[in-house]
């Protein structure tokens, strides 16, 4: 029989669920550092500045960490966190259109390129 | 605070993880379904699809002791949704077994001894966690690992009547 928690599951909207996923992948990769690294919380805390209670809250999983902070992250820890890199063929052509400047009195203007 | 009687018993089994949570004699729902019934309709209810999501990835994935901070001599936790004031205590108790008890909304940066029903429900489940792993070091509960169709998974056996 299906039970409270499974009927709420199915009424989560899909971005919170994916917010969710993205935040626990984002936190494990730093606890999989701090690991390797034998770097407790508390001194990963002290090296950005923040409080032990804090950090300790971005690794429950629900934490929206900012560009900014991953970015700190990243630098107190040397290491990518975040990794966005794709291959610009296949994917890209898809995706992106080529676009040609013009340039004239009234400014400059942008238009996709016709082939 | 009034004692509670009642048992832990197991709200869910899923992949990554066994769900109990506590349920008081005489009442309708367990702790956790409590939590859902208070916040399910409320101001908070996209901070419980937060929670609730939380949930949804241990199922699949298990519980990871690095998630959860010590504090003190236990290790019952807050579940928070972000930067929400709503809160779902629980303890961890092996990588697939979790008790959840029941949550409030921490108002402000007040503490947890500030407000009442937030303290009544923490103190509850320290108070629980406590007797529970009192009773698992002398034996009158137990782990045994059992198979079912996700496989192999921990489960709960011995004296789960607590009064606390």
């Amino acid at each position: 029989m299906r039970n409270k928690l499974d009927q709420l599951i199915e009424k989560v909207p899909e971005h919170t669920r994916l917010m969710v996923a993205k935040s626990f992948d984002i936190s494990e990769r730093i606890l999989d550092i701090l690991d390797s690294k034998d770097m407790s919380q508390k001194e990963f805390a002290l090296l950005l500045g923040k409080k032990e209670s804090e950090v300790s809250r971005w690794m429950k999983g629900s934490h929206n960490f900012t560009l900014e902070t991953i970015a700190k992250i990243e630098i107190a820890l040397g290491e990518t966190i975040l990794d966005t890199s794709y291959k610009r063929t296949g994917a890209s052509k898809k995706i992106l259109k080529p676009v040609v400047m013009q340039v004239s009195d009234e400014g400059a203007k942008y238009r996709t390129k016709n082939k | 605070m009034n004692s509670r009687k009642g048992f832990v018993s197991l709200y869910g089994r899923y992949r990554g993880v066994s769900i109990y949570s506590f349920h008081e004699e005489g009442k309708e729902r367990c702790d956790l379904d409590e939590f859902f019934a208070t916040f399910e309709r409320s101001e908070y209810s996209a901070d419980l699809d937060v929670i609730i999501s939380l949930i949804d990835e241990m199922t699949r994935r298990g519980v990871d002791r690095r998630r959860f901070r010590r504090k003190g001599e236990g290790s019952v936790d807050a579940l928070p949704a972000g930067l929400s004031e709503l809160r779902l205590y629980c303890f961890p108790c092996c990588r697939d077994v979790i008790i959840f008890g029941n949550g409030c909304v921490k108002k402000g940066v007040r503490t947890l001894q500030e407000v009442a029903e937030c303290k009544q429900h923490w103190s509850f489940l320290v108070a629980l966690e406590k007797e529970f792993t009192n009773r698992v070091m002398e034996g009158s509960l137990y782990w045994r690992n059992e198979r079912d169709g996700f496989g192999i998974y921990t489960a709960l056996h011995g004296d789960t009547y607590f009064e606390i």
